[in-house]
């Protein structure tokens, strides 16, 4: 032995050593087993790789590292990369994770239904793969037997992850249908009124389809006026992965100098971008400014009255109203100034200027997700049907120019086919699907479960509540979008049983009672295509790192759920991840020869770079919106029963909804400015797209350390509104009314109209005490302010714009926002 | 004794090492197992009537540790450990560990406790450090190397190497898992452990995990007195 060898070991231990001799002599002797298990491998790998993959924010190239995703690289093909993408790693190891399949300690302990006032308390318990499960396929089977299939929710909504495999909303529907169905929800929470009410009108949803291109704007249009609307912030995001191209819309706009006009209480990304002149008018007065502005093309003989009698039915019916023949109010600009706030000069000005060469009406959604907003749009169309340029190159109207960058020339790409619900087909969008075993709108979910049996009307047929038992909800964050958090509170506490598949902690899945921990995109295989409006792009998406912790695929979730519930092969045909992309990619490949389009075979594109790219053509780049019916209304009618716009609609007449009248009227918020409610709540509260996030996506990551303000969610209030009541710039604010009330940090901003406060949606819930109804929102959850109410009995869709409140300094001991489980000692 | 006064190469002093570096991996073994994850019905036992009970036990008659020795054991005594008892257990250590929710919760790993996300430096440092010794995560284990029950347990194996190799005689053996204990100690478990500690004693609603962070603060403590070699 070599004693001085002997002595570097012997000598460091002993001198450290901490512990009194009665203590070692005792503890020695005590029989403890290894912690550890024998090391297979000498140390971490330290390979590096770089593989394609795609999100809802661009196509990137992750950059791995030793099996830990370090960064999101953007494909060079993108033309205006998001830097949202640099956080995607982030969100991979964010601390707010969920691990484990984790169920409810009460509902673990004593079954379905369980203490419910603890879901949002967070008291969760780890179980078993198998474990959780044997809980959930068990419950599926007790509630569908006990209840019949309508008792079983699984309307799931939300931004799922891209892909068209591992499409989870799907997925869940494709289980559903195993088991013989289950009660869905009907429309989304962006277009609610909108969706229902174009049909009627233009005869197509109109908010999901491709617009008049840019190229034809930019040439065309003498007038761009964006109302409502931010497509330089919206048009970061895709629903499926993110081209960008809007962005080269609007700087070529920019570069062409046309005059472009936003109506925007807000001075948003896009006005600030375009140096655009700005109308602020009081929010939710959009439809009584266009009718100034209609009355001001009927007075001074600047509407298209050829164009009205050719392509339109109605505008006699309505007439009268604009006139106030049939009412008694003249709908000039002065009395719409009287309502919304814009000087009577500025709107006949405008509505002027709008005739006096061809002009693009560009509107957002912010302005039908509040109370009537299915007059908005409506409206739009007719104040665009007045200047008669719907069909020309640069002219009309356009309702998606915010939206996956609508207006993007379509590129001569195949189609790339994803998993079905059924096993067979595929087409047209999911938040479409009707079906099921029953059928809700979707915003009037919460309403579902608190008042089974109740009856109500939905586009011209009345719609009963079933008595939820058990919802069951991926790729969504209802505690994020729906309406009146408080309320959701008391409404989750009603079914038995709810089931969320999750990456994260989100505020619904704490409100569950069983979690289950999905992987992000970025831990699985998949293919996807780029730009909603263009198929630009088609990426293989690579698993880029492992599986974190114990996630797992909601598709192998739902195979295993499958299994147990003895449909055994029958929901993935026996096949794996690959082959059904291989089978998708294939399906395009059969189209691209058709088509005459070169596409590698899927193993040349899977093992190569995985990434393709379409070009538009002289056709596509060139398109202008329903110039086809222009052309020839008799041969290309459109899917209204008329087969053409109806300024008046007899089907909605024939509905005799008092909530709806058959043409556009001005029909007063439940709660305005100009309300008495605004009495005792005098500021209006916008609940914009953030500019960080997509919805509560990423809020957890850094970004949030761009915007945030004392660790909360951004509130922006106008100088005079602050001064007025002592703010100051980076003041912690509380936002309340009758409904709620959320901390937030002041934004002073001359950016938003006095009396309107912007409060993005999409700020976590933190909850000061989980599971309380009006309990105090730490983070700045706007929907804690939100009404929960329909539009109207038409569309029945949601009023998340349509909000009173006030706001004063927090005076109180700062509660420590701890939603995103922020490193404590970080 | 203190076994600083024990600083030989005799074979006394040796066996004092040994003994010593067992009695160290006793305690981290303890502490390991009550933070690696939920404790089962065989954790549960193993702390109130098994081996684990006779670590705890000697170290409440020890008078540095007997103030949170001594509030595990009245903890663990507080039983009984039915399956309700359990579950709120581990709705506890969920809530802590799992981000579950709830006032607040502690990322019981390094990289997310210091930097806001798993899977950092520390982690990869760790699981370098845990392959060089010849370590890996128990095959069920799927948190990162640099979880707190897996330092901790590393610290327990190494100063169980530490012993094993003074008890064969191979000294280079010994100096290098004593090498690595330094490396596990100065690089991570002082530079992040002690602030964990204060957060779960402050964050804890249960009481249990309180008084195991308790005790493990006074664990680090006494080791960062200790003379450094």
């Amino acid at each position: 032995m070599n004693r001085d060898h002997h002595r570097h070991a012997v000598l460091p231990l002993s001198r450290r050593t901490f512990l009194k001799a009665g203590t070692v002599a005792g503890l020695s002797s005590v029989a403890m087993p290894p912690m550890l298990a024998q090391a297979a491998v000498r140390g971490p790998s330290l390979d590096v790789l770089e593989a394609q993959s795609g999100s809802h924010w661009g196509p990137f190239v992750g950059r791995v590292e030793g099996g830990r995703l370090v960064q999101a690289i953007p494909n060079p093909e993108d033309p205006f990369p998001s830097a949202m993408t640099q956080a995607l790693p982030d969100s991979v190891y964010s601390p707010a994770r969920v691990k484990y399949p984790m169920v409810r300690e009460s509902y673990l302990r004593d079954g379905p239904g369980a203490d419910p006032a603890e879901r949002g308390a967070g008291r969760f318990v780890r179980v078993g793969w198998d474990e959780a499960l044997d809980l959930v396929s068990a419950e599926l089977n007790r509630v569908v037997d006990t209840y019949g299939n309508d008792s079983l929710y699984t309307g799931s909504y939300g931004w799922k992850s891209v892909g068209r495999l591992h499409n989870c909303q799907t997925l869940l529907q494709r289980l559903s249908n195993l088991m013989g169905g289950s009660t869905i929800g009907i429309g989304d929470f962006s277009t609610g009124a909108s969706q229902v009410i174009m049909p009627h009108v233009v005869g197509t949803l109109e908010v999901y389809e491709q617009q008049t291109t840019w190229p034809m704007v930019v040439e065309h249009s003498d007038l761009v006026v964006i109302w409502g609307a931010d497509p330089a912030n919206t048009n970061k995001i895709d629903w499926v992965m993110c081209d960008h191209g809007g962005m080269d819309g609007l700087r070529a706009l920019r570069d062409s100098g046309k005059p472009v006009i936003c109506i925007d209480p807000i001075r948003s990304q896009t006005a600030a971008f375009l140096d655009a002149e700005m109308i602020a008018p009081r929010p939710q007065t959009d439809v009584a400014m266009m009718l100034g502005m209609a009355y001001v093309l009927h007075d001074e003989g600047l509407h298209d009255q050829g164009f009205l009698g050719e392509y339109t039915v109605g505008f006699d019916r309505f007439l009268p109203y604009l006139t106030g023949e049939s009412d008694g109010t003249p709908k000039t600009p002065a009395w719409a100034s009287e309502i919304c706030g814009v000087p009577a000069e500025t709107i006949a000005d405008l509505a002027r200027r709008c005739a006096a060469g061809r002009t693009m009406l560009m509107s957002g959604w912010s302005l039908q997700r509040m109370h009537h907003g299915e007059q908005a749009h409506w409206m739009l169309v007719t104040l665009a049907s007045m200047l008669g340029q719907i069909g020309l190159p640069g002219g009309g109207f356009g309702l998606s120019y915010h939206y996956s960058n609508g207006g993007t020339p379509t590129c001569r790409s195949p189609v790339l086919p994803g998993i079905t619900a059924s096993g067979s087909g595929t087409a047209g969008a999911a938040w479409l699907t009707t079906g099921g075993v029953a059928s809700v709108p979707v915003a009037r979910v919460n309403d579902m479960l608190l008042n089974p049996g109740t009856t109500i009307q939905f586009n011209g047929r009345a719609i009963t509540y079933p008595d939820i038992k058990m919802v069951y909800w991926v790729g969504g964050n209802p505690m994020s979008h729906h309406q009146d958090r408080n309320r959701a509170v008391r409404a989750w506490q009603r079914p038995e049983t709810i089931v969320v598949h999750e990456c994260y902690w989100t505020a619904t899945a704490r409100h569950a009672d069983i979690v289950l921990p999905a992987t992000t995109s970025y831990e699985r295989d998949d293919i996807e295509q780029g730009g909603s409006y263009t198929n630009r792009f088609m990426v293989g998406m690579h698993r880029l790192v492992d599986p974190v912790f114990e996630s797992r695929s909601d598709f192998d979730i739902f195979r295993a759920l499958a299994q147990r519930l003895g449909h055994g092969d029958v929901y993935d045909e026996g096949k794996t991840d690959l082959d059904w992309i291989r089978g998708f990619y294939d399906s395009a490949l059969e189209q691209a020869g058709a088509m005459g389009l070169d596409m590698p075979s899927f193993d040349a594109f899977w093992e190569g770079d995985s990434f393709l790219v379409f070009e538009p053509d002289e056709q596509t780049r060139s398109f202008t919106r329903y110039a086809d019916f222009r052309a020839d209304p008799l041969f290309n009618p459109l899917g209204t029963p008329s087969g053409k716009i109806e300024i008046y609609s007899t089907t909605i007449e024939g509905f005799d909804y008092d909530d709806c009248p058959p043409h556009p009227t001005w029909l007063e918020p439940i709660e305005w400015l100009g309300s008495e409610q605004a009495q005792r709540y005098p500021l209006h509260v916008t609940t914009s797209h953030p500019d960080d996030r997509l919805h509560s996506q990423l809020a957890h990551t850094w970004l949030r350390h761009r915007y945030a303000v004392q660790d909360r969610e951004p509130v922006w209030i106008h100088p005079d509104t602050a001064a007025a009541r002592g703010i100051a710039n980076g003041d912690v604010v509380r936002v309340f009314n009758d409904r709620g009330q959320v901390l937030a940090g002041a934004l002073v901003t001359d950016r938003v109209a006095p009396n309107v406060l912007r409060l993005s949606e999409g700020g976590w819930y933190d909850p000061l005490e989980g599971g309380v109804p009006g309990t105090l929102d730490k983070y700045g959850d706007v929907n804690c302010l939100s009404l929960d109410i329909p539009t109207s009995q038409l569309a029945q869709g949601n009023c998340g714009h349509t909000i009173l409140a006030e706001i004063e300094r927090f005076e109180g001991e700062l509660p420590r926002v701890t939603v995103f489980e922020p490193p404590a000692g970080g | 004794m203190h076994l600083d006064s024990a600083v030989t190469t005799d074979d006394r002093g040796q066996d004092n090492s040994i003994a010593a570096a067992l009695a160290a991996s006793a305690i981290y073994g303890l502490l390991a197992r009550c933070f690696l994850s939920e404790l089962d019905e065989d954790g549960l036992a193993d702390l109130t009537t098994g081996s684990a009970r006779r670590v705890v036990d000697q170290l409440c008659a020890d008078p540095d540790f007997a103030d949170p020795a001594g509030a595990l054991r009245t903890r663990l005594d507080a039983g009984p450990w039915d399956r309700a008892a359990r579950l709120r257990l581990a709705a506890e250590y969920g809530r802590l560990f799992h981000g579950a929710g709830g006032r607040r919760a502690v990322p019981p790993d390094q990289s997310a406790f210091v930097g806001g996300a798993s899977h950092g430096p520390a982690w990869r440092d760790t699981a370098t450090l845990m392959a060089e010794a010849g370590y890996a995560r128990p095959p069920a284990m799927v948190e990162p190397e640099d979880h707190i029950g897996l330092q901790l347990s590393l610290a327990s194996d190494l100063y169980r190497a530490v012993a094993a190799a003074l008890t064969a005689g191979d000294d280079p053996a010994a100096d290098t898992a004593a090498a690595r204990l330094d490396r596990l100690r100065t690089h991570h478990l002082m530079s992040w452990a002690p602030r964990f500690c204060t957060d779960v004693m402050t964050a804890d609603q249960h009481g249990f995990y309180r008084t195991v962070a308790g005790l493990l603060a006074r664990l680090l403590e006494l080791e960062g007195r200790a003379p450094q070699g």
